[in-house]
């Protein structure tokens, strides 16, 4: 992809709670190039959201203090940050549980157990697809186009 | 007057004057007999010794019987007594009219009433005991004269105070006995109301033990996800070189880590999916879509195994099939399996899918049909059931859960469906799932 090789890294923000599964996944992206920041909970995924405008969010749901659904959903109430697409990722793989994701506005879900190179060609695609979007334009390249016209 | 008397003839013993002694005898016997037959045979019996009754019937009204009942008769034969049935209701027939008057009735000769005497002239006398305004029976003796001889209406007396006396005993008993029986009855109908209600107590405390079951297993099933999800991922990673080189060993140990847990996750997720048939959470999303659509996306899906497997697998069906209109998940889940399954026990040859539409009963037929090691008649209905294989040794070849058909057959009938299963060993196996064109669910 052309804008993204002109473009630093995409930045991932990995927002889960339990540490072994947050690092791995950290690992990977890294290893496939990604920058990643991390939050535990869900007000750390606010608080990092909105400081550093991540590419794409990956969103676990159950999160201590405010769970991811409300993260979400504040994350897409939110000016700044409602066009970041956030992939939420859940061991509960539950019909109601994917249907609650998309309503508190995920853009995609992912079922855990969700090894690392499935997660990162979901990342992948995601981006992709922001990136042809014509009324999103310049997805892939950092900075531009946030905020809605 | 002395001489007369002396020359006067010794008289024969007269039958028509019974002694004292004999009436005594009877009445002692009867006084002493509890038994309604024996009284009555006896009664007939000194009738013909001591009356002269050529012929005699002792018949009476007993409660547990719609007929008269015979209980005893003299110089009758057995076939006249068979035809002889008079319904105790019957109250048109002149016999059951005789019974209820007082006095003894006439029946001349030919009279034309039916009875087992034939045409021979006789008496219809009832049996009843001075207190009782209604007859226990009647005595029917053979007359050579329309009067009533005072031995016969002597013996009638005594016969009929036995009888009402022995009935209305009988009658008492059966009385008690009714009464007992009804208080048993409800005695009996209280423990078992106790019991079915006991019952549907436990019946209760089961659903909700299935309930919590249910969710127990849903919530341990999330629980060991998490884990896993990192023994899985950080296993992948060491085995793709994120955190450096591996040796050949090491990359054995790894792999068989992997597979192990790529075992107990399958485990897990199987476990999860009946837990949720089993209480009925697993939702019916019904869509209509195309059959031929679903087997392309199964196939592709499983292309890694099928280029491994080196078996010709084909895709037989006609494009134009009806779509069908059912959840599209779980017929991609069963269909998976199965393909997966013929694809796992085929060595050699080939394994085809073909879907066929049975108009007759609107229903979708989609078989996989394999080349592979079949299974024996024996064991066709078994490998559907929870944890079974054909191999069940804990060195088993094939892999696998044991759950996957078992689930397949859930999942074929919440969707209305059956799934089947025609093999021979060597030779193959065909399985055939049939869904009605539109789910009716369960």
């Amino acid at each position: 992809m052309e804008t993204m090789a002109d473009s630093p890294n995409p930045l991932v923000l990995v927002v889960e709670d339990y540490q072994d599964a947050r690092e791995m996944y950290a690992a990977y992206l890294q290893f496939s190039g990604f920058r990643v920041a991390e939050a535990a909970n869900g007000l750390e995924a606010l608080e990092k959201a909105r400081e550093l405008m991540p590419d794409i969010i990956l969103m676990d749901l159950a999160l201590p203090k405010m769970d991811g659904w409300e993260a979400t959903r504040r994350l897409k109430a939110d000016e700044r940050t409602r066009d970041i697409p956030i992939v939420a990722l859940t061991g509960h793989a539950l019909a109601g549980h994917a249907e609650g994701a998309r309503q508190a506005g995920c853009d995609a879900f992912v079922t855990k157990p969700c090894l690392p190179d499935v997660l990162v060609a979901e990342i992948q695609r995601m981006l992709s697809t922001r990136a042809s979007e014509p009324n999103t334009p310049g997805r892939a390249a950092r900075g531009s186009g946030r905020t809605k016209p | 007057m002395h001489l007369s008397a002396s020359i006067a003839p010794v008289p024969a013993p007269d039958v028509r004057k019974p002694p004292m002694k004999a009436r005594l005898a009877l009445a002692e016997f009867l006084l002493a007999s509890g038994d309604l037959q024996a009284s009555a045979r006896q009664s007939v019996d000194w009738l013909a010794r001591y009356a002269g009754v050529r012929q005699a019937i002792v018949a009476v009204v007993d409660p547990a019987s719609p007929h008269f009942l015979l209980v005893a008769e003299h110089g009758i034969s057995s076939a006249a007594i068979a035809d002889f049935v008079i319904g105790r209701d019957d109250t048109a027939h002149p016999l059951v009219q005789a019974m209820a008057r007082t006095e003894p009735t006439g029946f001349a000769r030919s009279s034309g009433v039916p009875s087992p005497f034939g045409r021979t002239a006789f008496h219809a006398i009832p049996l009843r005991s001075g207190d009782q305004s209604r007859a226990h029976g009647l005595l029917l003796v053979t007359a050579s004269q329309p009067e009533i001889d005072p031995d016969v209406a002597w013996l009638t007396r005594q016969l009929s105070s036995q009888v009402a006396r022995l009935l209305t005993k009988r009658e008492l008993i059966a009385m008690r006995f009714g009464q007992e029986r009804m208080r048993l009855y409800s005695q009996q109908n209280e423990q078992l109301r106790r019991q079915h209600s006991v019952l549907e107590d436990q019946r209760k405390e089961l659903e909700q033990t299935s309930a919590l079951k249910s969710q127990f297993l849903a919530n341990i099933s999330h629980e060991f996800r998490t884990p896993l999800n990192a023994i899985l991922g950080y296993t992948h990673m060491l085995l793709h070189g994120v955190t450096g080189a591996v040796t050949d060993a090491q990359r054995k140990s790894l792999t068989r880590i992997d597979s192990n847990a790529r075992h107990l996750l399958a485990l897990i997720n199987d476990i999860l999916d009946i837990t949720r048939i089993e209480a009925g959470r697993m939702p019916l999303k019904v869509a209509s879509f195309r059959i031929a659509d679903l087997v392309d996306e199964v196939m592709s899906e499983l292309e890694p195994i099928i280029r491994r497997s080196n078996l010709a697998v084909t895709a037989q069906m006609r494009r134009t099939l009806p779509l069908i209109e059912t959840d599209r998940q779980k017929v991609k889940q069963i269909v998976l399996n199965l393909l997966n399954n013929a694809l796992k026990f085929t060595p050699s040859g080939s394994v085809t899918i073909g879907a066929t539409f049975e108009s007759s009963d609107r229903v979708m037929a989609i078989a996989v049909r394999d080349t592979g090691v079949g299974i024996p008649e024996e064991s066709q209905s078994k490998i559907f059931e929870d944890f079974r294989q054909l191999d069940d040794s804990p060195t088993r070849g094939y892999g696998g859960t044991g759950l996957g058909l078992s689930i397949c057959r859930r999942l074929a009938q919440m969707l209305g469906g059956t799934i089947d299963v025609e093999s021979q060993v060597g030779e193959g196996s065909t399985f055939t799932l049939r869904l009605p064109v539109r789910a009716r669910g369960r």
